[in-house]
């Protein structure tokens, strides 16, 4: 697992590119008080990962631009963690599985919600 | 030209599960397509917090009926690392022989599906009584028969003696004779050449940088299979990828097709090389999983990713799974502009799209 500077994670995604790598998927984690964002690619059958960090009120470039079938795991992510990308194409704007009515950002940690998705760690 | 957006699902006949495409249409022909999710989405990962990991195992077969084995399996796998388990060699061809069975009844699901979605319903019934059979050796050798409870962590739940082993093999071999016959009749057929041909193309270059999986991805010319990555006896059992290079919906007919016989094959070879031994290792209940761990496995649909992250504790911090309708979604979005809007169906069956995998 190589750990990445969240400014150099666009940089490092590119280089995957480069070295044609394909994009297998990206993974959010909840550590209490930031996301840890963890990009995995196949190159020649080995997996490549990068971790980067972000602060839970702060937004990531969006990794779209350069591998296109990144758009579908960064709505996921934004759904279910409240997590924003920036340049996201195309954003469907928290709704991509839940529903306008859903509980909002349900995997995300130590916030408002309701019985039956209170998790504390 | 003045363009028409039409709704394709989230009920449709060729659609076993809900998912909708918007279609964005210039008189018949299709120029975008915009997909909406989350009909059947379960929130699996969200419970999975709640599950200590040995319960884990059987929420994460319920992420999918038709490859609950293979999920079961990958996920054991990520904890047998992060605890240090060392699987028994028995128990190992013994997954292996489960997971070619489920292989083999989601392929034979599908080929009945495809060929239903051709109006051709005797064939349709022909491939799901072949599949019926393969659900009758499942629970010969494990009591179930979709989702089959039989992997756990550090082995299997239950054996296969000498007489099932005989058992399966002969059956087996009943069982190529009679798909030997069907088989040539959908590959063969005029009508489903003539609309699967040419059809949903996604080029070798396009299936690789768009991240497609499985089947996907080798009818596109690439040899890429997660059986190939070591786990499991799969090199010792002479596996190689099945490959073909159109691109278009019959080459993702053929790869599955093709792959029925292999996987019969693979299934034979395990159980004439089963080895002696011990089913399972032990694993204390009361463990403690700690660090992360990822892990890869071929699905009937293609690469599935499990990530584990624990927190010395029986309850794991997080589960993460990416399973290969979710890979195959982007490239499907790029087989159906350009196509015939008469042609969208036939171009989503082709991925075999699994929308409780994608969706969990």
């Amino acid at each position: 697992m190589k750990e990445v500077n969240k400014a150099d994670i666009l940089n490092e995604i590119q280089a995957m590119k480069d070295a044609q790598a394909r994009f297998v998927t990206m993974t959010c984690c909840d550590t209490g008080d930031a996301f840890d964002l963890i990009y995995s690619f196949d190159r020649e059958h080995e997996l490549v990962n990068l971790r980067t960090s972000t602060a839970k009120d702060e937004s990531v470039l969006s990794a779209s631009g350069i591998y296109s079938c990144a758009f579908l795991i960064e709505n996921e992510i934004k759904d279910q963690f409240g997590l924003d990308f920036e340049n996201l194409v195309p954003d469907f704007k928290g709704l991509l599985l839940l529903s306008q009515d859903a509980p909002p950002t349900p995997m995300r940690r130590n916030t408002n919600q309701e019985e039956g998705g209170k998790v504390d760690g | 030209m003045a363009r028409t957006v039409v709704p394709f699902g989230p009920q449709h006949p060729v659609l076993p599960e809900p998912l909708q495409l918007q279609l964005v249409l210039e008189d018949e022909k299709v120029v975008d397509a915009i997909p909406t999710l989350g009909y059947v989405h379960r929130g699996l990962e969200k419970g999975a917090e709640f599950n200590d990991f040995n319960q884990n195992v059987f929420l994460v077969e319920r992420v999918c009926g038709i490859c609950s084995i293979i999920h079961a399996w990958t996920y054991s796998s990520c904890i047998e690392e992060l605890l240090n388990v060392e699987v028994p060699p028995r128990a190992q061809y013994l997954r292996v022989v489960f997971a070619e069975l489920s292989r083999l009844h989601s392929h034979l699901l599908w080929l009945g599906l495809y060929a239903d979605a051709f109006g051709l319903e005797s064939l349709f019934m022909q491939f799901w009584r072949i599949r019926e059979r393969i659900l009758d050796l499942e629970e010969m050798g494990s009591g179930n028969r979709i989702i089959l409870s039989n992997c756990v962590v550090g082995g299997m739940r239950r054996d296969i003696d000498d007489e099932l082993r005989k058992e399966i093999l002969k059956q087996l071999e009943e069982v190529r004779k009679e798909y030997l016959q069907v088989m040539p009749a959908i590959l063969n057929d005029y009508t489903v050449n003539h609309r699967t041909r040419g059809v949903g193309i996604l080029s070798k270059e396009d299936a690789y940088d768009l991240g497609a999986v499985g089947p996907v991805l080798r009818a596109s010319g690439i040899a890429d299979d997660a059986r190939l990555l070591g786990y499991g006896p799969y090199q010792e059992l002479g596996f190689e990828p099945v490959v073909e290079k159109d691109g278009d919906c019959y080459s993702r007919g053929v790869v599955r097709a093709r792959e029925v016989l292999q996987s019969m094959e693979i299934i034979k070879n395990a159980l004439e090389k089963l080895p002696e031994g011990e089913i399972a290792a032990k694993v204390k209940a009361t463990a403690k999983v700690d660090g992360e761990a990822f892990a890869r496995q071929e699905q009937p649909r293609g690469e599935v990713m499990y990530y584990v992250r624990g927190k010395n504790d029986k309850i794991l911090d997080r589960i993460r799974i990416r399973t290969p309708t979710f890979a195959n979604i982007p490239p499907l979005l790029k087989m159906l502009p350009g196509c015939d809007l008469a042609d969208v169906p036939v171009i989503v069956l082709a991925i075999d799209p699994c929308i409780s995998c994608t969706e969990r």
